[in-house]
């Protein structure tokens, strides 16, 4: 308890210390606000007379990164299920897996946008595509360094494989999965503003993108503020498993395997 | 099949990865006895095992467990040397799982079973502790509560005691002989411990390295229950070097 505290003032300290030195560096050697705003300015004209038009594009942009991040993880977890029990399933989908992870997501970005138009459509797709694939990673390979022996008690007793998916795979592989699941919803929010970016009238990646071809920095600033408010809101989500089934971590907390 | 065989395996014939392991292999286990398997190590023996419990289908061959209407959802249980308990179940849970899989309520039978074995073991503290409050012996003990929860008329055990101290290994064995003599199913115990297999067993099956064969099966009459006194009697040293000497001879065997 006292550590947590003690961690959570330093955490504020530090966040502190960084704004101020942020700060004094921009005044001190009067940088001009057109290439590096004050932290002030740039709260200043967050919570200005444009922050319910900020609202909209963070809603806008949160709503396509959770409905992608729902979309290419309920997709994973049936892929990654299916995959499992078939081998020879997941050997024919595996080049294809391998192609599609050496091209960095974002250059399907502009495709998406041709296919499914500037709407919203394209941006929750490119979310569910990014986040895919760390989720059903971390799931095949969780699912695989499950307890041998344990396998095998479920065959012996002859367990379906819906009942071993439930009782056996999916809460050994719970921690490896979350941390699956942070990677991913961060990697959401990226797909969803790198889509706006490539082609939309709305999001935090169109503030972004008409910030820096009009010059106006500090809108630009604001742009990234939100985009990281976002990012870090996505890492933080999955963290909430480990509070509706605290036991899954029960292993990792001491040095007894199952 | 003879009637009162637990396990009947004839003429088996089994590849594995590679490597023959069963080469007209046939092996008799009669049903209610507890037999010691010992053998040099990589023999074969804990693929003997997952072939008795079903686990590993052989190439050629009849293998036979049980009679017929002795057969249900848990006519086998299993024992290995990890305790393989689920980390995120209670022992109480983790004994349940069984039925829990197949879909069977757990009545007040098997609860009043349950509480039975957990003070047999010693466990009666722990009903809903986790794993990772449990020492190794202790979770060895659940483990062992799994295992006999069912009261299935064959237990395999795949060297269920190794990982343990010496004085943990011995209370254990001591439990185990009382479960068994409460009950009655046919053990077929794996271990590498001499001494462990002539406390515990009816018979030590001494098998040679692969292809596996019987090289010897050695009766142990010693009067049950085999107690801390056992090891003094001199009928028991003398089974003991029966054992070491055919172990020996299995190695050179190669």
């Amino acid at each position: 308890m006292k550590s947590t505290l003690r961690r959570s003032v330093c955490w504020f300290l530090g966040a502190l210390l960084l704004l101020a030195l942020w700060h004094l560096a921009v005044v001190l050697l009067s940088i001009p606000e057109y290439l590096l705003p004050t932290p002030v300015s740039v709260l200043k004209e967050l919570l200005g007379k444009n922050l319910p038009r900020y609202l909209g594009h963070v809603s806008r942009t949160a709503l396509e990164a959770a409905s992608g991040f729902l979309l290419g993880n309920v997709l994973a977890l049936l892929a990654g299920i299916i995959l499992y029990r078939c081998e020879s399933l997941k050997l024919l989908t595996m080049p294809a897996v391998a192609a599609f992870q050496a091209i960095p997501i974002v250059a399907l970005a502009p495709l998406l946008i041709v296919w499914f138009g500037s709407g919203m459509l394209s941006k929750v797709l490119m979310a569910a595509v990014i986040s895919f694939f760390p989720t059903m990673a971390a799931l095949l390979s969780s699912f695989s360094e499950v307890d041998h022996h344990a396998k095998l008690l479920f065959r012996l007793y002859r367990a379906s494989y819906r009942s071993t998916v439930r009782h056996l795979l999916i809460p050994a592989a719970l921690p490896h999965l979350v941390n699956g699941l942070r990677v991913s919803a961060g990697l959401a929010t990226v797909g969803a503003i790198v889509a706006e970016m490539t082609g939309a009238d709305a999001g935090v990646g169109f503030v972004i993108l008409n910030a820096s071809y009009r010059m106006e920095t500090v809108q630009l600033f604001v742009g990234i503020l939100l985009a990281a408010l976002l990012g870090l809101t996505g890492f933080g989500i999955p963290n909430v498993i480990r509070y509706l089934y605290p036991q899954a971590w029960a292993s990792s907390r001491s040095g007894n395997k199952p | 099949m003879s009637l009162n065989a637990a396990v009947s395996i004839e003429n088996a014939w089994l590849d594995y990865h590679g490597l023959t392991v069963f080469e007209d292999f046939s092996w008799k286990v009669p049903s209610g006895s507890f037999t010691a398997v010992i053998g040099p190590s990589g023999c074969g023996k804990s693929t003997l095992l997952r072939v008795v419990a079903g686990l590993e289908p052989v190439n050629a061959g009849k293998l036979a467990c049980l009679e017929n209407d002795e057969r249900g959802q848990h006519d086998i249980a299993m024992a290995f040397q990890s305790p393989t308990l689920l980390p995120w179940l209670t022992v109480e849970q983790n004994a349940f799982l069984p039925f829990d899989l197949t879909g069977t309520a757990v009545d007040s039978a098997i609860r009043a079973r349950f509480d039975r074995l957990l003070s047999l073991v010693g466990l009666d503290d722990f009903r809903h502790a986790r794993p990772h409050a449990l020492s190794g012996g202790m979770q060895m003990r659940a483990a062992l509560i799994r295992t006999f929860i069912t009261n299935s008329r064959l237990v395999l055990m795949d060297e269920p005691f190794a990982a343990l101290d010496e004085l943990t290994r011995e209370r254990l064995g001591a439990e185990l002989e009382k479960l068994w003599r409460e009950e009655q199913p046919a053990v077929v115990f794996v271990t590498h411990n001499l001494s462990e297999a002539v406390m515990l067993a009816d018979r030590v099956c001494v098998l040679s390295s692969r292809p596996v064969r019987i090289v010897r099966e050695i009766e142990v009459q010693l009067p049950r229950p085999r107690t801390y006194d056992t090891r003094f009697l001199p009928r028991y040293e003398a089974v003991l070097n029966q054992v070491r000497q055919c172990l020996l001879d299995a190695e050179s065997m190669v």
